[in-house]
């Protein structure tokens, strides 16, 4: 197969098969996603000693921990014996997972701490070994909050991986006055029947807005006139202030914030606006109020972190491919230290702004795109917008080649690291 | 029909101010979590007279939105109307969670708005829905001028190909106005609230 893919992605264009062939879809679950920083979970998820949340890893089923000395852990979610799962809740508190099916126990570190009747185990040697009979461990490092996991035993560590885009997620975190995001407010939890890099390739994707998303902007333009939300996505895009960055390493940034001089008085009307407002007008006075609402709004950055990682907004979006044609697009609401209770009261219907007046049309897009792709006699997805027209630039402050927001540039750069990974000699393991 | 005419009156004139939404703050939380937690109690059969106001009401309002006749829908809300499906099951905090639906009137109105820009990629076809509703019982809520009623509930949906069902109770606070009696509060709390779900794009 590796052969194959380096025929398959080019400068200009990349294969249809890469989001319709299940072999692919396969191996990228187990590379792709084995052999990256994957994101796994948010701190905050699991905020106390002994708190857990079920995750996947690809399609590997995963349980994020804390240990009682606050320490993060990614266990692979199988029992050594038989391969059952020994969790079987998306959340909770437990020091120790029994596995159901023959009562095998582990702690919440991976150590095997319990086999029912294991005299039975014996050899003569002596006892059964129950070292080597841990729960998988796979390598996590954290950031700030975010955690990453890998199966790649040769990866750098998390920080040079995310290289830039670890200054990125800085100014994303510190919209918090104390740099505090918690992810304990609920999800959409989005479906749709398309391949899941059609999530990806959308979220730096400067081009679309403007027609995509038409039943939005027209819906606001009538019913609130100019000047409201993402307008400026109408006129070409290009002449406006948004840029597109390639972060390294697959990970990409979609840049709003020249368009948005201020957050507040731009963001769509939603229930609790007035109110809110007013009562944190009266309390603290306009200037500390205008300021403390500012971070309400979502964040006008899109930050994708290669492969299933999206930030847009104040959401996090985790990409969970389900199968080559079906994908779960999971939508995090997060909350923010150090603001009143009512920007949390105003960020939560904010956040259900998008997922229903935007997203839902997208996400039909991408299921449009998935039965167009069926076509065999047509092989090719066009990736060359911006590819030779001369406006992107290597950023001085950032190091980063950077174009005007439509530029395909995000795309191509996926499609970089994606071959990297997919024809590299990875050893992937658990510990 | 009266708003519905001035939301379309708006349409296209930016120049007229939008409308503002000042009733959704604290004391409104803390209502609709009363509201929530007196839903889950157990209710009784209705009356003959109230199966003629209340009853009629709620099987009306499922008709009207499975005819896509939403404007005449909004008639039947109050003022200050809010619409409640959350993400968890049974229903937490809606001040501290988002909702897969948390529309006071605004958006509501954006709601249909949006819809009938035809330029929805979500609902081109539109989603044709079938709601079914169990036998309303009415739960005891003090002041007892507001009618408080939960029914099992079942909605079908089909817009492109492949039926689909989405299944749970639904919640009314039906209040009196000076124009009989209107929905105050609606809550849909889905079994699978927290799981996935494609375009829900439709008026649940």
């Amino acid at each position: 197969m590796r052969q194959d893919l380096t025929t398959l992605v080019r400068p200009d264009r990349v294969h249809r098969s890469l989001y319709t062939d299940p072999a692919i879809f396969a191996a990228e679950m187990t590379t792709l996603f084995g052999g990256s920083w994957t994101f796994l979970a948010h701190g905050s998820e699991v905020p106390g000693p002994h708190d857990y949340v079920r995750k996947r890893l690809g399609q590997r089923p995963v349980i994020v921990t804390r240990d009682g000395d606050g320490a993060i852990h990614a266990l692979v979610n199988r029992c050594t014996h038989r391969g059952a799962t020994v969790c079987r809740l998306d959340a909770g508190t437990a020091t120790r997972f029994t596995c159901p099916y023959h009562g095998w126990t582990f702690s919440n570190t991976g150590a095997l701490t319990g086999v029912p009747w294991g005299a039975g185990y014996r050899t003569p040697a002596g006892a059964i070994d129950r070292a080597e009979l841990g729960l998988g461990r796979i390598r996590v490092e954290t950031y700030r909050g975010f955690v990453f996991g890998t199966l790649d035993v040769d990866a750098p560590p998390l920080l040079e991986h995310l290289g830039y885009a670890a200054t990125v997620l800085d100014d994303w975190i510190d919209r918090s006055p104390t740099g505090e995001v918690r992810v304990q407010h609920g999800a959409h939890r989005m479906e749709f029947a398309g391949n899941w890099k059609l999530a990806y390739d959308n979220s730096a994707d400067g081009y679309h807005p403007g027609f995509s998303h038409r039943s939005l902007l027209t819906m606001r333009q009538e019913q609130y006139g100019a000047g409201v939300d993402m307008q400026y996505v109408l006129a070409d895009v290009d002449a406006g202030a948004q840029t597109v960055a390639d972060l390294g390493r697959g990970n990409t940034f979609l840049d709003q914030r020249g368009e948005i001089p201020r957050f507040w008085p731009q963001a769509a009307p939603s229930p609790g606006r007035e109110a809110y407002e007013a009562v944190l007008r009266a309390r603290l006075g306009d200037a500390l109020a205008e300021e403390a609402l500012e971070p309400a709004v979502g964040s006008g950055m899109n930050i994708n972190l290669f492969p299933n990682l999206l930030i847009i907004g104040n959401q996090l979006q985790v990409i969970e491919p389900l199968a080559v044609n079906r994908t779960r697009l999971t939508w995090y609401a997060t909350s923010i230290g150090g603001v009143p209770d009512e920007v949390t009261a105003i960020r939560m219907r904010l956040q259900e702004d998008f997922p229903s007046f935007g997203e839902p049309d997208d996400l039909v897009n991408f299921e449009e795109c998935q039965d167009g792709l069926s076509v065999p006699e047509m092989e090719w997805v066009m990736t060359h917008r911006h590819l030779q027209s001369g406006r992107s630039w290597i950023d001085e402050r950032t190091g980063c080649e950077t174009g005007p927001v439509s530029d395909e540039l995000p795309i191509r750069a996926f499609w970089r690291r994606w071959s990297e990974l997919m024809t590299a000699d990875l050893k992937l393991a658990v510990t | 029909m009266a708003i519905t005419q001035a939301a379309r009156q708006r349409t296209g004139d930016p120049r007229i101010p939008a409308p503002e939404s000042h009733y959704v703050d604290d004391d409104f939380y803390a209502g609709l979590r009363a509201h929530t937690a007196a839903l889950q109690e157990r209710g009784r059969p209705l009356t003959e007279a109230e199966r003629a106001t209340a009853g009629e009401l709620v099987a009306h309002e499922a008709w009207l939105l499975d005819q896509g006749r939403f404007e005449d829908w909004f008639g039947l809300l109050t003022d200050d109307c809010f619409v409640w499906a959350p993400t968890s099951y049974p229903p937490g905090d809606p001040q501290r969670e988002v909702a897969l639906v948390a529309d006071d009137r605004r958006r509501l109105r954006d709601r249909i708005a949006w819809i009938r820009t035809a330029l929805a990629s979500a609902q081109i076809p539109e989603s044709r829905t079938a709601h079914l509703l169990g036998e309303p019982l009415r739960v005891p809520w003090t002041p007892d001028d507001d009618v408080v009623l939960r029914a099992s509930y079942l909605v079908t949906e089909v817009r492109t190909e492949g039926l689909r069902q989405l299944a749970g109770w639904c919640g009314w606070v039906l209040r009196g106005t000076p124009d009989g009696l209107r929905i105050h509060r609606k809550i849909v709390s889905l079994v699978d609230a927290d799981r996935g779900h494609r375009n829900l794009t439709f008026f649940l």
